[in-house]
């Protein structure tokens, strides 16, 4: 019987050919590529995520919301939060089909997964590489932008609660007009915004009180965009006019 | 030949040159894969010369993918083990624990491991035993079988089943302890 078995099998696989070595090496080597790509992936995601936090004007969260949660959920980037999560959960799927995965617990390669894409997203953060991808598609993608702008006009917007956004149009002696994201020209008096004017930076959010009419008396104001060289040019310029104001 | 010469990897190797020396390898795990086979299902004779044939078929196919880090027996036994997983699938019914006469031990094994006392002592005892067996979930019956039935250490059962060897000890421990709630009652 064993031997009626056996030469069945011997039979049968005189048909058979093994599967080449080189397939097997090359899907396990596939496997850790796409592994690595969904890391770093995810870690431009979360680099995107850590520029977006950082540069949220959390100080200005009693104009927005009603409290502190309120404005968190309000402003986190879900989207980038989205696309990590997929990126991570690609990169799990892609380790738990390596060999030898299966040593490994669900909960360490999942943990793990996490801390290299915030490891990675750290250094992509620190090398401003976020800050760059966030730019890059927002001057490629229309509807990035556009989504971008929906959620500035919805929730930077209310002068009632002393909070302004949107273009400088002109800059004069008593301060500037402001045009807002809905589209109404507001004469703001009490700050200086010749340092973004001059320097094409007319994206702003102010703050301070808002007036008879459409005059609104700021006390801060602030560029919408936190890019690098726009946050140096501002500082550049406030510090070219410190200097005069010393003369 | 005498096979006992030969390690695993030498006949892999041997079989890849001559696809003929793969009987070799079937001489040397197709009973042992009969019986594991047969121990984890209830399925006719005919049914396990199936599944057996075309376990060493997939065997032979991927003979290239077997990693010398692992024992080859361990690499065979997860393939039966998948093949049986499949062919369960196709028939939709569940495993079935069969002890064989020559298991005799195996009710000793189950008295000491599982701190049963007296257990096993006569024919009801064991037709219990294998009740409660039967009862038991998939999942915590293939562990007991191979740790128990196969000899199977940790490292062994966790390469068959692709689980990390923490959760093999997991499931041995949850597997006593649903065995002994359901011999109890």
């Amino acid at each position: 019987m064993e031997n009626n078995l056996e030469n069945k099998i011997l039979e049968k696989i005189q048909e058979v050919k093994p599967v080449p070595k080189a397939y097997f090496i090359v899907k396990n080597l596939l496997l850790w590529v796409f592994w690595f790509i969904s890391i770093i992936i995810g870690s431009l995601a979360f680099s995107v995520i850590s520029h977006m936090i950082t540069n949220n004007d959390w100080d200005l969260y009693k104009y927005t919301s009603d409290n502190f949660l309120a404005f968190t959920l309000s402003t986190l980037p879900y989207l980038w939060i989205f696309l990590m999560i997929v990126f991570i959960a690609f990169a799990y799927i892609n380790f738990v089909n390596t060999k030898g995965a299966y040593r490994y617990k669900v909960r360490r390669i999942i943990i793990s997964s996490v801390m290299l894409s915030i490891l990675f997203g750290f250094g992509f953060s620190y090398a401003q590489i976020g800050e760059r991808i966030d730019k890059i598609l927002s001057k490629t993608i229309p509807q990035y932008k556009m989504a971008k702008d929906s959620k500035e006009s919805k929730f930077w917007n209310n002068p009632a609660k002393g909070i302004l956004s949107g273009d400088i149009q002109s800059v004069n002696e008593q301060g500037f007009v402001l045009k807002c994201c809905c589209g109404y020209d507001w004469d703001i008096t009490g700050v200086d915004a010749r340092p973004y004017f001059d320097n094409g930076i007319t994206k702003v959010r102010v703050v301070g009180e808002k007036l008879e009419g459409r005059n609104f008396k700021a006390y801060d104001i602030r560029p919408v965009q936190k890019y690098k060289e726009i946050k140096e040019k501002i500082q550049q310029k406030n510090k070219e006019n410190g200097q005069k104001n010393k003369k | 030949m005498d096979l006992n010469d030969k390690t695993d990897a030498e006949l892999v190797r041997m079989a890849l040159r001559n696809r003929n020396d793969f009987c070799f390898l079937i001489e040397k795990y197709s009973s042992k894969l009969s019986r594991y086979i047969f121990r984890l299902s209830n399925a006719p004779k005919e049914d396990i010369d199936d599944i057996l044939q075309e376990v060493f078929i997939k065997v032979y196919k991927n003979l290239n993918d077997y990693d010398c880090d692992l024992k080859f027996s361990s690499w065979i036994y997860r393939i039966a083990h998948n093949q049986l997983m499949d062919f369960y699938r196709r028939k939709k019914t569940r495993p079935q624990v069969l002890i064989a006469q020559d298991d005799y031990d195996f009710f000793d094994i189950i008295g000491e491991s599982f701190d049963l006392a007296n257990c096993a002592q006569n024919q009801d005892d064991k037709k219990r035993i294998l009740e409660t067996l039967d009862k038991l979930d998939g999942k915590y019956k293939e562990v007991l079988v191979l740790r128990f039935l196969e000899q199977k250490d940790y490292k062994e059962i966790s390469d068959i089943l692709k689980k990390p060897e923490g959760t093999v000890a997991t499931l041995i421990n949850r597997a006593k302890k649903q065995f002994k709630e359901l011999y109890g009652k």
